[in-house]
């Protein structure tokens, strides 16, 4: 066991120190790296649940609420389009999107927003830290049904062709043949699943 | 048909004539393709039982810290833990409904450069690796009482250990420890199967015995007078206050994000949820640019060897000139002389070829136990694989390409000898 004192030591202290601040040492602020997301993938015989998280900018071009009109319509696109289109599909294209979410964390909203905000159904985060950071991210859970996607070793994603401000997009994935994880670079769609 | 036999056999007399130089020749060819099949063999062989080193598990809990650090101290006992979780942690995932199974292992102390392990029962019955296998012990039992020690299979044929050995474990971990739990010696209670994979290379034993031997220990030494003696410490509870980290295994393997995600941004301690499999890729990910270069290097020597090839035909093609001549003087026609150019080279190729896969075969049927023992890398002869045929195919087809240079040379200069006019065979 590990008897290492002074790091414990330091934990304690810190603790203490932290201890006013609202957040708790359990709550770093995430990752935010613009050109990166992650997907998670967790598979069952005829059914996957995917998981997207990404800056705004990746998605969207920005990372604040929108303003202008065309802001607006950007996001309603994109919701649509998350709403619609399996974020992974099998090489027939037979995934369909069941059941989709949409979550976008909006840094403090600047002075001259549009009193009319968006009455789209979209929550938004508290974050603390996107608040402070002017950061924003958007987080897509989509379950899919396709058929027969266990058997399947390959799977295709829409994102890197979709959103070119994408530059790397970390998958990870879980199923029956195990877990694993791999990097698609721009322009790349397609990826291995299996050891 | 008489000459094409005659033609056979001159080049036949021909070949043992240039024996030496031939075998020399094939002996730099093979030593190259072994090389370069031994390089793709391995890094395939590495690679799986890297990620056979553990199965199974959904999730590794550990302190806070990178999923690589958290990886390579709990799975292949490198390097040490930042930080140890709380037991009270350990005891809510217990209540957790979705989770099926947990090993709880804390580390810190050694033996004789080995970890030790410090666990329950539940190693045993859960740990999985390679393809879904369980551990098994070799001999003895798993560990019963608080002073019983199970060891791994690469301690006990390194260390020469029997079971009920007495061993006395070290404090803190390095191969040379001043500091001993010399009171509270251990009995060896069981010995693994050997698995190929660290947990040959650990020292097992219970968490209350991890908690017995550091009572009365302060900052790392042992105070005298407070330590207990064998029987007394059998006679106390020890719950310990922390363990280093759980491996975790779900009902419903599909939750692992869930539950990563919710003890990711757990409020009550700082953890990280791993998930091993992908861990597991992303460090292969990283020593992948070490694999490619590994490749290419091999790649170089392959095409050194074969220009090497081509210079040593081009100079024997110039003392041959006389042995030309009398194949056409025996009608040989310059194409069939460029043939039998080709067919040499390509025979030579497919020898070194098949020299190398004994060579190999032979390299890794010797080797592997030696690698197990020392890097508990296990390398099985297996048949090859797809791009390792392709690899051995591209050699012979390389050899036909280059030996296109001199038999051309060959073919023209067998025309320009001119023996008469029978282009015919």
């Amino acid at each position: 066991m590990h008897r290492n004192a002074p790091s414990r030591i330091i934990v304690v202290m810190a603790s203490a120190i932290l201890a006013p601040l609202p957040a708790s040492a359990a709550d770093n602020p995430g990752a935010h790296q613009h050109g990166h997301a992650e997907l998670q993938i967790a598979i069952d015989t005829n059914s996957a649940d995917v998981f997207l998280r990404s800056p705004a900018y990746n998605l969207l071009g920005f990372e604040h609420q929108p303003r202008t009109k065309q802001q607006h319509q950007q996001l309603a696109d994109l919701e649509q389009w998350a709403a619609s289109t399996p974020l992974i599909n099998i090489e027939d294209g037979s995934c369909n999107v069941e059941e989709a979410s949409f979550h976008s964390s909006w840094p403090k909203a600047s002075s001259h927003q549009e009193s009319h905000a968006h009455d789209r159904e979209h929550h938004e985060h508290e974050d603390q830290d996107n608040r402070e950071h002017g950061h924003s991210d958007i987080e897509i859970t989509q379950s899919l049904t396709c058929d027969g996607l266990a058997d399947h070793q390959t799977l295709a994603t829409p994102l890197m062709d979709r959103f070119p401000a994408l530059e790397h997009l970390d998958v990870q994935w879980i199923g029956p043949g195990g877990q694993g994880a791999t990097r698609l670079e721009a322009g790349e769609q397609q990826f291995r699943i299996g050891r | 048909m008489n000459k094409l036999k005659l033609t056979v056999f001159l080049s036949a007399a021909s070949l043992w004539y240039r024996r030496r130089v031939l075998a020399l020749v094939c002996l730099t060819l093979t030593l190259s393709i072994t090389l370069l099949l031994g390089i793709q063999y391995l890094r395939t062989e590495i690679r799986q039982s890297f990620t056979s080193t553990i199965s199974g598990t959904d999730l590794i809990v550990g302190a806070r810290s990178g999923q690589l650090n958290l990886l390579l101290y709990t799975v292949f006992h490198i390097g040490d833990a930042t930080n140890n979780i709380r037991w009270s942690t350990y005891q809510s995932m217990t209540e957790d409904s979705r989770i099926d199974w947990l090993i709880p292992i804390s580390l810190g102390d050694s033996y004789r450069g080995y970890r030790v392990v410090s666990t329950n029962e539940q190693f045993l019955a859960r740990f999985r690796y390679g393809n879904d296998q369980p551990l098994t012990l070799a001999s003895g039992d798993w560990f019963s009482d608080l002073f019983d020690v199970v060891i791994g299979a690469g301690v006990a044929r390194q260390l020469d250990h029997k079971l009920n050995d007495d061993l006395v474990l070290s404090h803190g971990g390095g191969r040379t420890s001043f500091s001993n739990h010399k009171d509270l010696p251990f009995r060896v209670s069981g010995i693994l199967a050997p698995t190929g994979t660290p947990v040959d290379q650990a020292v097992y034993i219970s968490l209350e015995a991890m908690e017995a031997m550091h009572v009365g220990w302060e900052s790392g030494v042992a105070i005298p007078g407070r330590t207990l003696s064998a029987d007394q410490a059998r006679n106390r509870d020890y719950t310990p206050d922390a363990i280093t980290a759980v491996f975790v295994g779900l009902d419903r393997p599909i939750l692992t994000f869930q539950v990563q995600r919710e003890l990711n941004q757990s409020r009550e301690e700082p953890l990280s949820a791993i998930l091993p499999g992908v861990a597991l890729s992303e460090l292969w990910r990283m020593m992948g640019q070490f694999e490619k270069a590994l490749l290419g290097i091999s790649g170089f020597v392959v095409i050194t060897s074969l220009v090497g090839l081509i210079a040593v035909l081009l100079t024997l093609q110039a003392q041959r000139q006389r042995e030309i001549a009398v194949l056409r003087a025996t009608g040989a026609s310059p194409g069939l002389i460029a043939g039998l150019y080709s067919l040499e080279c390509v025979g030579l190729a497919l020898a070194s070829c098949l020299f190398a896969l004994l060579l190999g075969a032979a390299a890794i049927a010797g080797l592997s136990p030696w690698l197990l023992e020392h890097y508990g890398l296990q390398i099985r002869l297996r048949p090859l694989a797809r791009e390792e045929w392709l690899l051995l195919v591209a050699v012979p087809l390389s050899a036909l390409a280059v030996s296109a240079l001199p038999a051309l040379n060959t073919w023209r200069a067998g025309r320009q000898q001119g023996f008469g006019a029978q282009d015919s065979s």
